[in-house]
């Protein structure tokens, strides 16, 4: 348990190491920093002394250091703070917009693992076949067509020339909007699109991990003392290749939220990555921050859990 | 997106090894396999100086001006003239992809070396210093890691303003990660081998050791590191100009004539548009990917002489 503990320990000033880089950029940002705090709505209506009371309240003219502390202070609270153009909380804007990012990314992800650890293993243990050699080029290709350029071809193909899957948003309009066969319709192209490169990455890992372990003593012991391939390869192949799986995952996350940007953007998706993509061109610094922010924090809360399962499941980790 | 190829790639190189040795093959079938990687890798730099030649050279070679409008050919699609068709302004596509190519692969060369020195630096400092600034440098590492990398670039470029100095700068800000945690690991393994404990034991100093012991075998892991991020790079600026926030309009760059084609009219009547830029980043893309892995075969010793 010791290895579980130190991680959790470790994450808070991790958290708080992300709070401070995401307060610098805070102060990058043009214009007054914690004016996003107050409710624009209130500000219209109060004098400019007033105002100037406000901010000498709320330590608006207090050194750096003192306005950061009082900015966690607000973020410990949930306080996001408000949208510069609309005036909505930022908080309730993200978690509005959060269930339709989560079934894209997770459903992305789920398939990425499934295919790309399916395939990884099939051409490890068909290595040099021809199967082997043009997976391992089209590993390359997944690895290298940027996922823009995949989602337009896509969408030339089968919502243009063939007419068979629709181009934008998640349900067509008047269509109730519940799990049913028009959502998926509307998902099949950006879920693809999402997934393809992280396929090609658990693919590359899944190969040469499975190939790893197939030359491990313990394997070549375990045929040694006449156990069955298919036990010695579910038993101590597969289990030692796949369980560093789970930090791959954690790895590869920050790259999936970075692709649902372009994807949400390209698909018209009502994710969060297509409300950020909206607060960077109107310039909306603290929806953009906000959006940053959480993002992080899922990366390490999602980093943090892979750990602690990995301690779990892999004895060596837990006593070291 | 940006250092996919980087994260994932390690473990090949152990797969590589293993592969020799596991699995019975003929000798015919293992040179093949040997053959075909470096062929990729050969073709890959063959690639990457066509198209650096091309962007280099593209004034020379380009039938027409870049920016030169021409409204009698609107939306040309492709034919003797206009080998690659024309914009919605009537401006060469083939034209506009050559020039296209100086922004994007400049991008990736300037942004790379940026960051590769700056992981340098981190990951050699925490390595061979290890302690408290090992520590320090790492969880800073594993912090900023955290953070999805192509979504603080967008909102950095967002707040600077889209122009080519800003996103070069910012893809070396925060692509470092990869690099530092390369470095690090690298020396530490480095700094325990006997060469290194003679080079002290002869009365080296800490910063002579580092300099003319270490760094020189960071060279390979290096250039692997640097071709893997140069595809990264590419891949970085190409999806931040598609969405309007690289380089912008008339400047070409491979990304921002794609961005055309979010049009969802350009998109149905015009592929030609965006066919070409797509399929030249996907190109440097490949070209960069097969170069840093066939590279790391050939730095790799022990792969060396087993081939």
């Amino acid at each position: 348990m010791n290895f579980i503990l130190r991680r959790l320990v470790l994450a808070v000033p991790m958290l708080l190491g992300i709070t401070v880089i995401t307060f610098v950029i805070i102060n990058l940002a043009p214009g007054d920093p914690i004016t996003a705090l107050i409710n624009p709505l209130e500000m219209n209506v109060r004098s400019a002394d007033e105002i100037e009371r406000q901010r000498e309240a709320l330590g608006l003219n207090d050194p750096i250091p003192v306005r950061y502390l009082l900015w966690l202070k607000e973020l410990a609270t949930g306080n996001l703070g408000y949208s510069l153009q609309n005036k909505e909380a930022v908080r309730s804007m993200i978690l509005d917009r959060l269930p339709a990012s989560l079934a894209l990314t997770a459903t992305a992800l789920t398939l990425a693992i499934v295919v790309g650890v399916t395939l990884g293993v099939y051409s490890a243990l068909h290595q040099y076949s021809i199967f082997d050699y043009v997976l391992t080029i089209l590993t390359f290709f997944g690895v290298s067509v940027p996922v823009f350029f995949m989602a337009l071809l896509g969408m030339y193909v089968f919502s243009v020339r063939l007419q068979w899957l629709p181009v934008f948003g998640m349900w067509t309009p008047g269509e109730p909007t519940t799990f049913n066969r028009d959502l998926i319709k509307h998902a099949i192209l950006p879920v693809t699109a999402l997934a393809i490169p992280q396929i090609a990455g658990f693919m590359r890992y899944a190969r040469a991990a499975t190939l790893d372990a197939l030359g491990a003593d313990h394997v070549t012991t375990a045929r040694a003392k006449g156990l069955r391939e298919s036990a010695v390869l579910w038993r101590h192949v597969f289990r030692t290749a796949l369980l560093p799986l789970v930090t791959i995952v954690g790895l590869a996350l920050p790259h999936v939220i970075g692709g649902s940007f372009v994807i949400e953007t390209i698909f018209s998706w009502p994710g969060v990555g297509l409300l950020g993509y909206t607060a960077i061109m109107q310039r909306d610094y603290p929806v953009q921050l906000g959006i940053a922010l959480m993002a992080a924090v899922v990366v390490l809360l999602a980093n943090l859990a892979t750990d602690v399962v990995y301690g779990m499941v892999d004895p060596r980790i837990r006593y070291e | 997106m940006s250092s996919h190829g980087l994260d994932r790639a390690v473990p090949n190189q152990a797969a590589g090894q293993l592969a020799e040795r596991t699995v019975p093959v003929s000798p015919g079938r293992r040179t093949l396999r040997r053959f075909l990687r470096h062929r990729l890798a050969v073709t890959g730099a063959i690639i990457l100086a066509l198209l650096t030649l091309g962007a280099v050279f593209a004034p020379i070679i380009a039938p027409y001006d870049p920016n030169a409008i021409n409204l009698t050919k609107i939306s040309q699609p492709p034919d003797r003239e206009n080998w690659l068709g024309t914009d919605r302004v009537g401006r060469d596509i083939f034209t506009r992809v050559l020039y296209g190519g100086r922004i994007s692969l400049s991008v990736g060369f300037v942004a790379v070396g940026l960051y590769v020195a700056i992981g340098f630096v981190i990951g050699a400092l925490a390595g061979y210093l290890g302690g408290w600034v090992d520590n320090l440098l790492m969880r800073f590492t594993e912090i900023v890691m955290c953070f999805p990398t192509f979504v603080l670039i967008l909102i950095l470029v967002g707040m600077l303003g889209p122009n080519i100095g800003n996103v070069i700068l910012v893809i070396g800000l925060f692509g470092w990660t990869g690099v530092a945690r390369l470095v690090r690991g690298q020396v530490l393994q480095l700094r325990e081998l006997d060469f290194v404990t003679a080079a002290r034991a002869i009365g080296g100093r800490r910063w002579y050791v580092m300099v003319r012991h270490i760094t020189p075998n960071l060279v390979g892991p290096l250039t692997v590191a640097a071709s893997l991020g140069i595809a990264g790079a590419i891949l970085t600026e190409a999806g931040l100009s598609f969405l309007g926030l690289g380089v912008t309009q008339p400047t070409p760059s491979w990304g921002s004539i794609l961005n055309e084609a979010r049009n969802p009219a350009t998109l149905a009547t015009q592929p030609w548009l965006w066919l070409a830029p797509g399929a030249a980043i996907s190109l440097a893309v490949l070209a960069a990917n097969f170069l840093g892995d066939g590279l790391r075969d050939a730095f790799d010793v022990k792969s060396r002489a087993a081939g």
